[in-house]
């Protein structure tokens, strides 16, 4: 397809919209503006609006479990439909919100962060988004039939996802395959966009932290979703065209799924906290009104773990009786990435340091990420390290780990972003007293919910049960108290941002946080339809680079 | 049509080649990933 410049300006003057004359108008009016949209801002909000919805959702599960591991003994629910509990909370919040709400924070803000107009790929990115609610709707159907929704966790192994699983499953892997399906095509969009649409004069090294970990989280995307599709379309061969990837019957093996699933899990992990760095790696420079410490090393660090990524996958499988070299290789290969990761959090650290603070509300969650995912990547570490994980391993240890990485990191990072960000959005500001009761509320909740979980998988306390013996029944009762106190921030927090949406105090300068830097903050508030008709300069791009001082 | 517009024009057309090609490749790669997942896992 040799396209030339020429036959591009005849399509647009045939079309007679000229590359001058369609700038200006704002959003079509109704439902069609949301269905057929190819703005960026306009699908960013969708995918957050999806995600938050999912939050929710999944949230209600949670409710449900933590109900249910109260007490002791079988209160409100079958122990089978507990497994479906967990099965879809976990789902539904690692496919349907956090990385929705991430992909929604690239959509309204990478273009706007490297001074492009939309998207490289509008069309597609349309596409990307329109296609979850209906994975996420078949998802949630499985419930309804019969047999029930999937009940095996959801890391899905075979064979309890093949010859024991629900009928269900086959609507369960047609789900998974169009969420990888979006993913794939949002991360070659947010690829396709940073390499050819950013300011001709902004460098790679002059793009800002949370652009450059979305292009490498994009990478990964890139790598692990096909292996996911991969895993998924063997299980439905097993399950449906008798083969036999999975069925050591007919000479295959359970345990690959293991490693297929890992290795495309193990960078999960880490496509749900690289572009939390990045949204912590904006906040925390402007409110210490300093420049980012180490600008270029959160760049190689970032790099550093993704390729790390790849290479640690079997720490999760370390009880499926693997050669003692296997085992140590794993072992100092996960331990590795805690150099990189301390990089990190020792550059947060240190742009604080003698800084200037104020603690906006998007500053605490900034902050209290960067503590409390420090929990979550130590008790990481513990469970890397292979001779302790025999103790570690399926124990409620592990739930209070992923569940410090993944709430107390990458959601409250999402927190943090949607408080950081939303006045450029929407041009009015939150009720900052509100938001700083939620933030106290929700800090001291999430800990009170998940901190003593270390101390029952310590004591044994397997994860994945309805019933437990009577020794848990004191942290238990204290985890579900944080769950209920937990959940219900939710219900402030959505209030906080639906009236700030709709009647907060309107703002007028553009740049909303006085010591803010960036192209973002270069733009009218609210953020235009249509931004960066014209790519900003040289000059100007240099001056909004939180990491001026560096150099 | 002014110097200055063909020159942007230009620029604009040169942004969404770059963005095809960049998409096609990383699809392509995508793709391969998944064929070689599955066919170095066949058993028969």
């Amino acid at each position: 397809m040799a396209t030339t410049t020429s036959d591009i300006q005849d399509e647009i003057d045939a079309h007679g919209h000229g590359a001058h004359d369609d700038h200006h108008h704002g959003p079509a009016k109704g439902l069609m503006r949301w269905v057929k949209t190819t703005n960026h801002k306009d699908i960013g909000t969708l995918y957050l609006w999806f995600a938050f919805t999912m939050l929710l959702v999944g949230g209600a599960m949670a409710m449900v479990i933590r109900a249910e591991l109260f007490q002791p003994g079988l209160q409100f629910v079958e122990p089978q439909f507990f497994n479906q509990m967990t099965t879809l909370h976990g789902l539904i919040m690692v496919f349907g919100a956090i990385m929705p709400a991430f992909v929604g924070l690239a959509n309204w803000q990478i273009p706007l962060m490297i001074g492009a107009k939309d998207m490289a790929l509008p069309r597609m990115n349309n596409w990307s988004f329109w296609i979850l609610p209906f994975a996420g709707s078949m998802l949630l159907s499985t419930l309804f039939m019969e047999g029930g929704g999937p009940a095996f966790g959801w890391t899905f192994y075979a064979p309890l996802s093949t010859t024991f699983a629900p009928a269900s499953t086959d609507f369960f892997i047609f789900a998974v395959h169009m969420l990888g399906f979006s993913s794939i095509m949002g991360a070659i969009n947010v690829i396709a966009t940073i390499m050819n649409m950013r300011a001709p004069d902004m460098k790679l090294m002059d793009m800002p932290l949370f652009v450059w970990t979305w292009l490498i989280t994009a990478f990964l995307l890139i790598a692990a979703m096909p292996v996911l599709a991969g895993a998924v379309t063997m299980m439905l061969t097993d399950r449906n065209f008798g083969t036999s990837f999975f069925d050591a019957a007919g000479g295959g093996d359970p345990v690959m799924f293991q490693h297929i699933f890992w290795f495309f899990g193990h960078p999960e992990v880490y496509i749900m906290i690289l572009p939390a760095f990045g949204i912590v790696s904006q906040i925390i420079p402007t409110f210490a009104r300093k420049p980012l410490f180490g600008y270029s090393s959160m760049v190689y660090a970032t790099a550093s773990i993704a390729l790390l990524s790849f290479v640690v996958w079997a720490h999760h499988m370390f009880l499926t009786g693997m050669p003692i070299a296997g085992q140590m290789y794993f072992m100092y290969a996960t331990i590795m990435i805690s150099v990189p990761t301390g990089v990190k959090v020792f550059n947060w650290v240190t742009t604080m340091w003698r800084g200037s603070l104020t603690f906006e509300t998007p500053m605490k969650w900034a902050v209290a990420f960067v503590i409390l995912f420090t929990i979550g990547g130590f008790s990481g570490l513990m469970l890397g390290v292979a001779p302790v994980d025999i103790q570690y391993h399926d124990t409620y240890f592990v739930v209070a780990h992923f569940h410090y990485v993944l709430v107390s990191g990458a959601l409250f990072s999402i927190i943090a972003a949607v408080f950081y960000w939303l006045p450029k959005w929407c041009g009015r500001m939150y009720n900052e007293k509100l938001a700083t009761i939620h933030f106290w509320w929700a800090i001291i909740s999430v800990n009170i919910l998940f901190f003593p979980q270390h101390f029952l998988g310590l004591a044994g306390m397997p994860r994945r049960i309805p019933d437990y013996s009577t020794q848990f029944a004191d942290f238990n009762m204290i985890s579900s108290i944080g769950g209920f106190a937990f959940g219900a921030s939710f219900l402030l927090l959505t209030y906080i941002i639906v009236t700030a949406i709709r009647s907060g105090e309107k703002i007028e300068e553009d740049r909303v946080w006085e010591s803010a830097k960036g192209l973002e903050w270069t733009v009218a508030t609210p953020a235009p339809y249509h931004t960066f008709d014209e790519p900003p300069k040289k000059a100007q791009i240099l001056s909004e680079s939180s990491h001026i001082g560096e150099h | 049509m002014t110097k200055e517009m063909t020159q942007e024009e230009d620029r604009l057309a040169q942004q969404r080649r770059g963005a095809r090609t960049t998409a096609l490749i990383v699809g392509g790669v995508a793709l391969a990933i998944f064929l070689f997942t599955i066919f170095t896992n066949l058993e028969y």
